[in-house]
Parts: C-alpha cells; structure tokens; sequence
C-alpha cells in the first residue's frame, strides 16, 4: 500500500464527505460512503492513472456505491431516470430526520435544490470540474449536466432576486 | 430565459474559450446575466464550503491510514447455513459445468429465462467484488452479493454467493479454474416452489467426465486476506 497514496486520501476527506453529503443528505451515510469508497480506492490504487485527478477517480467510487446501495434497498436512484428528475424537487430528503441536520448546515440555496442540481453545481461551480469531467463522475451525458446547471442556476438566481426583494416576497417565492 | 442560455452558462464555465465567446456575449444583456450566473456561484460555494468545516472523525482517518483486519462480511442468510458443509458432508456429485451452462437457470418452476449479462456479472463480481458489496445488472433485474471466500485443500479460491433472480434467491458456491473463470459448483434455494432449501447442482453431461473432487473447505478469508486475492487477481488459484 502506498502511504503517499494513503495521505492523498486522507488529504482529500473534506471533499469527499463534502461530495458525499451532497449525495446522501445525511453525514452519517456520508462518512459511511467515503470510507467504503477508500479502502476501496486503496485496494484498486493501481487502476488510478497518475497525473488524472483523484478527486474525481473517488467521486466516481462513490456515486457508483451510492447507486448500488440504493439498488440493494430497492430503491430507483431519481437520478436514472433523467426525464424526470430535473424538475423535482428532492423529494428522497423531505420529511427525513436528517434534513433537520442538514438544514444546520447548508444554506437554504443548497438545500432546495434536488440532488442532481447540487450534485452538478458542486462539481462545475465550487470544483471548477469541466463539464466532460462531471458527465463522467456522475455518468450521465454533458447535456445532462448543462440542463442541470442551468436549472439550478435559475433556481438560485431566483432565490437572490427575491431575496433582494425583500423578506416577504421571498417567503413567498420560497 | 433566453434561447442561447446552454452557451452563454458554457461561456461562464470556460468550455467555450477564446475571443469569438467574449464577443457573443459581449452586449449589456449578457453582462448583466453573466454577473447574476456569478452571484449565483458564488452564493452556492459559499454555502458548499461551510461542509468543508466539519470536523473529520478521527476515525475515519485511521479506517484509511490503518485498515484493520476483519473478517469477510458475512451477510445472514437463511439458506445460507450449511451450503458447502452439506456438499461436502454429503459427497454429492458436484459438478462443474461449462460457462456457458453453468449459468442456466436453476430449476425454478415459473421463473422467466436468466437474464441477459448474469454470466458475465456473475464473473466479474466473483473476480472483482468484495464480500459483503453487491452488484446489481444495469436494469436491476439480477444483483449477486458475495458473502465468504475461501480456499480448499488444493489451494483453489471458491466464494460462496447469494444471487437475486426477477425476485427470486438462491445461494452458491463458484471456483476459480486456471484460466480465471468462476465455475459454478453448487446452487441452492430459490423460489419457494423449488422446495425451500433443496440443494441444487448444476448439471452437464459433457462435464461429469470431468467432475472434480468436491471442494473441502480449508479456511476462509480474512478481510485482508480476501482483499489481496483480489488485489493479486487471485493468483495461485485453479481447480
């Protein structure tokens, strides 16, 4: 086992759970998630192509164990089904104990976005992922990725402008 | 929202360098929306990096820096109990079939068909997949849960597994050969129409002849051990 390719890891933890939460909703499965998708990464670390980011070699890890487990629990991962997850909201998060948590943690911007849209503003907006690179971790096709960003854009913006606007109109944009 | 929205997002995320894109968007319309796309960024990494601030379990760190050794992930299984010690116990004919009939479908009265791609997901899982990690076919009709590993007398890797079929279980027993492939050794269980926990053999005419001794479980994996067979490609291993 490499122990720079260990430290690699471990200097990537923040991110990943960050990825994770984002996927999850709940940091509990988050850490859960990247733990797997380390000793998973440590046993395979010959298959990462050095001078490839790793970042996005574990992401992919992860949203692969995520639709596994979500398979195993016989549960439709929204995000296969790309008619129809970009007008959702994210229902899989709502009324969950978790969200109560979550709500302590992100902002109302992220939280209303469904988890394809922050998934995708993650990856291009904060990580600066190109769109091929997002396409690949999250296994969908670019356009996929466009029409995501600029759902959740528009969403975003929206929720500025009414802010702006003023706290009661945007409680009832809200 | 305007027509050209995809571009002019593509153009704000640099997927459209160079002086053409500046100059498209370049009018007071697109500046303006330009400026909101950044607003918006903005907003959303700052309350994205807020997740960068908590705090990482130790824990999490040392299960990374120092994997401990544990056993295999053992899945409880009803069926489960007894699969390769009633094999062996009972000296049943084991027999190994081909590829490409080892992966009929057990007997299993109103079962549809196997579905497309088992043989080939059943392979790559036994190869690749660590116990206790399940993998399921693309359209979700199949899913195979390795749950132990171990090595017989002839120092062969045999893994025992449960395999989800259109809704109906069974559990098994598959041996790597030489040439790398998982033969399927033992199947068992299914839908309750089978008669619960009938032991099921997979059967070839062709292959009887060469029927190998059944397996006699010499001692499982560990975690670690498991891990580095699959690391190492399972060398060493054959019937």
């Amino acid at each position: 086992m490499s122990s720079d390719f260990t430290e690699d890891l471990v200097s990537l933890l923040p991110r990943l759970r960050r990825f994770a939460l984002t996927l999850t909703g709940d940091l509990d499965q988050a850490d859960d998630l990247v733990q797997q998708a380390c000793e998973k990464a440590l046993l395979k670390q010959d298959q990462w192509q050095v001078g490839t980011r790793l970042d996005s070699w574990v992401y992919r890890i992860i949203q692969n164990l995520h639709i596994d487990q979500l398979r195993s629990q016989g549960r439709r991962s929204e995000h296969l089904h790309e008619d129809s997850v970009d007008e959702l909201v994210d229902a899989g998060s709502k009324g969950l104990p978790e969200r109560e948590n979550m709500l302590s943690v992100l902002s109302r911007i992220i939280d209303e976005l469904p988890e394809e849209q922050r998934l995708v503003m993650l990856l291009v907006a904060v990580e600066e992922h190109s769109y091929r690179e997002a396409a690949d971790i999250l296994m969908i096709p670019v356009g996929t990725v466009m029409s995501r960003l600029a759902r959740a854009r528009t969403r975003i913006m929206a929720t500025l402008e009414a802010a702006d606007a003023g706290p009661e109109r945007g409680k009832e944009n809200a | 929202m305007r027509d050209d929205i995809d571009e002019l997002m593509a153009h704000h995320d640099g997927e459209l360098p160079g002086q053409d894109a500046e100059r498209r968007f370049d009018d007071p319309e697109s500046r303006e929306l330009l400026g909101k796309l950044a607003k918006a960024d903005k907003a959303f990494a700052s309350a994205a990096d807020e997740l960068l601030d908590i705090p990482v379990p130790s824990k999490l760190v040392d299960a990374i820096r120092q994997p401990q050794p544990k056993t295999a992930e053992i899945i409880p299984f009803p069926r489960r109990r007894g699969i390769v010690g009633l094999a062996i116990a009972a000296g049943l004919a084991t027999v190994i079939a081909t590829n490409t009939q080892l992966f009929q479908p057990p007997a299993n009265p109103g079962a549809d068909a196997q579905p497309a791609g088992y043989a080939a997901l059943l392979q790559e899982t036994m190869e690749s997949v660590p116990s206790g990690e399940m993998r399921s076919s693309d359209d979700g009709s199949v899913s195979i849960l390795p749950m132990v590993s171990f090595k017989t007398d002839a120092a062969t890797y045999c893994r025992e597994f449960m395999s989800s079929q259109n809704g109906a279980e069974f559990s098994g027993v598959a041996c790597r050969d030489r040439a790398g492939s998982w033969t399927l050794l033992s199947q068992q269980g299914g839908a309750s129409a089978s008669g619960g926990d009938a032991y099921r053999v997979a059967e070839s005419r062709e292959a009887k002849a060469e029927a190998p001794q059944t397996p006699n479980r010499a001692a499982e994996l560990s975690y670690a051990e498991e891990q580095e067979a699959i690391r190492s490609g399972w060398k060493g291993s054959g019937l």
